[in-house]
């Protein structure tokens, strides 16, 4: 059989066209989806602002030295609609993040989840059980 | 068909390789069930770019000949993320796959060649969407969520004192398949200019947290309805300004020369039978979610709902110095009682828009 193969396209510029908007910003003008990594540090300062909350942490590289990482998430509503509450997340809580990095290569990471030293996870704004917030 | 790959660069290509090769092993065996005489099929799996084979999504893909305009159609497989369109005569087929999530973005490829009998197979890249798979702010998933748990909305259609339907309620549209939603019929100078747009990445006014549709009943995100006889005030939340208030008592729209063309336009509205008519006009030509239009852009949304747990809207848009005919698409919202609108102010700490370096102007 003789194998052939369709072409990927930027598809997110083809798209643009007159589909509403479904989301509040396009990550992936910022965030680079070939560059996935992990990052381990201490929270320094969370953010809950919109339009998307955000928190920093302090990283040590592989030379020792500490950088602070800024850690971007999804907006409070949908945090806070999902298993998020406003104590989530405390400055000096040590957490994994998993995500992708900033294209211009700068300490940014916008998480696809958050994992904290006592082995509990959070998804940066989905999970299965949706919380009231009436 | 020769080989071509997509302008999505070298980042996915060797990964693409390597998968198409343990694929061949993986299909050969199965490709004689594509082939019926002289019709040939397409098949093959959605890859994000991860090397992930996507399951779990709502996809369908659509293979359209360019020559008679027939569309066969097959949804993929849940379980499995494979797809397969058999029947298809010789010809020259457009692709297209959208998925409806802010997670992966449409795949769309046109003038595929298939020869007479010819089986086309391979996985096939999905590019991240809007949210560059990070399951934050996937309102898709967020819709389906808060409507998994409006529990029981069964029941007749509630109605006001004067017998109208009432159409108050909390609402999460339910997105569609963009396969569902035709493109925009421009003219040419428009389509130059919406190529232009999409160039300089300037096409997505949400970036800089301003509107994001002219009729945000379009937006899949929680709406509220709250109707009285004289006026309907809609609220919709994730998006600026997030209300609109729809006049139902009988008023025109204002003399084009006592109205600044607005984002929102000015929306009046009147019941045919059991359907609220809602005619909006005086929209500003950068206004969102109907590509490149001019101040002409009028728009109508029928809406109606049939029962306590459902909206039907009928969205037709027309701008006769833009485009070449009218366009629209029809959508449901389901009621989600459970719910409620909560504050967004977008600008607060928009960072986003530093890092598009530009500002926006919504013309090129």
């Amino acid at each position: 059989m003789k194998m052939h193969r369709l072409r990927a396209l930027a598809a997110t510029l083809l798209v643009a066209v007159a589909v509403p908007a479904i989301a509040h910003h396009s990550f992936v003008a910022q965030y680079d989806p070939a560059k996935p990594a992990t990052r381990t540090g201490k929270v320094t300062k969370v953010e809950w602002t919109n339009p998307h909350a955000r928190f920093y942490m302090d990283v040590a590289g592989a030379d020792g030295k500490v950088g602070n990482w800024h850690v971007e998430l999804g907006s409070p509503n949908t945090l806070l609609r999902y298993a998020w509450k406003r104590d989530t997340l405390k400055v000096g809580d040590e957490v994994t993040v998993e995500g992708f990095l900033a294209r211009d290569g700068s300490d940014l990471i916008n998480a696809k989840t958050v994992k904290f030293k006592d082995g509990r996870e959070v998804n940066a704004g989905s999970s299965s059980d949706l919380t009231d917030t009436r | 068909m020769e080989e071509r790959l997509g302008s999505r660069g070298g980042e996915y290509m060797s990964a693409f390789i390597r998968r198409l090769a343990a694929l061949a092993v993986l299909l050969a065996s199965a490709g004689a069930s594509l082939a019926q005489g002289s019709l040939g099929g397409i098949a093959g799996r959605l890859v994000d770019p991860n090397g992930a084979v996507i399951v779990n999504v709502d996809a369908t893909i659509y293979v359209k000949n360019t020559a008679t305009g027939e569309i066969k159609s097959t949804p993929l497989s849940k379980a499995t993320g494979e797809f397969i369109v058999t029947g298809l005569k010789a010809g020259v087929y457009d692709v297209n796959i959208p998925i409806s999530s802010a997670m992966y973005s449409t795949f769309e490829q046109k003038s595929v060649t298939l020869k007479a009998g010819e089986n086309m197979r391979g996985d096939i890249n999905i590019a991240w969407g809007m949210n560059l798979g990070t399951i934050g702010d996937d309102p898709t998933m967020l819709g389906a969520d808060m409507r998994k748990r409006a529990g029981d909305v069964s029941g007749s259609t509630p109605r006001m004192a004067d017998g109208k339907p009432d159409l108050s309620g909390m609402w999460y549209v339910i997105p569609l398949d963009r396969g569902a939603i035709p493109p925009v019929p421009m003219q040419k100078w428009a389509d130059d200019m919406q190529k232009q747009l999409n160039k300089i990445n300037q096409q997505y006014a949400a970036v800089y947290c301003l509107p994001q549709s002219a009729v945000p009943t379009s937006l899949p995100f929680p709406h509220k309805f709250v109707q009285t006889k004289d006026l309907l005030v809609h609220i919709t939340e994730f998006t600026t300004p997030g209300y609109r208030q729809i006049f139902l008592d009988g008023r025109p729209h204002p003399p084009a020369n006592e109205w600044n063309p607005a984002w929102m336009g000015h929306s009046v509205g009147h019941w045919e039978g059991d359907t609220l008519v809602i005619d909006t006009a005086g929209f500003n030509e950068i206004t969102q979610g109907f590509g490149v239009h001019t101040e002409k852009l009028h728009v109508i949304e029928r809406i109606s709902r049939p029962n306590r747990g459902l909206l039907e809207i009928e969205m037709t848009a027309t701008d006769p110095d833009a485009w070449t005919g009218a366009w629209g698409y029809k959508y449901t919202a389901g009621l989600t009682p459970n719910e409620e609108i909560l504050e967004f102010v977008c600008p607060e700490n928009n960072l986003d828009v530093l890092h598009n370096g530009q500002p926006w102007r919504g013309r090129p």
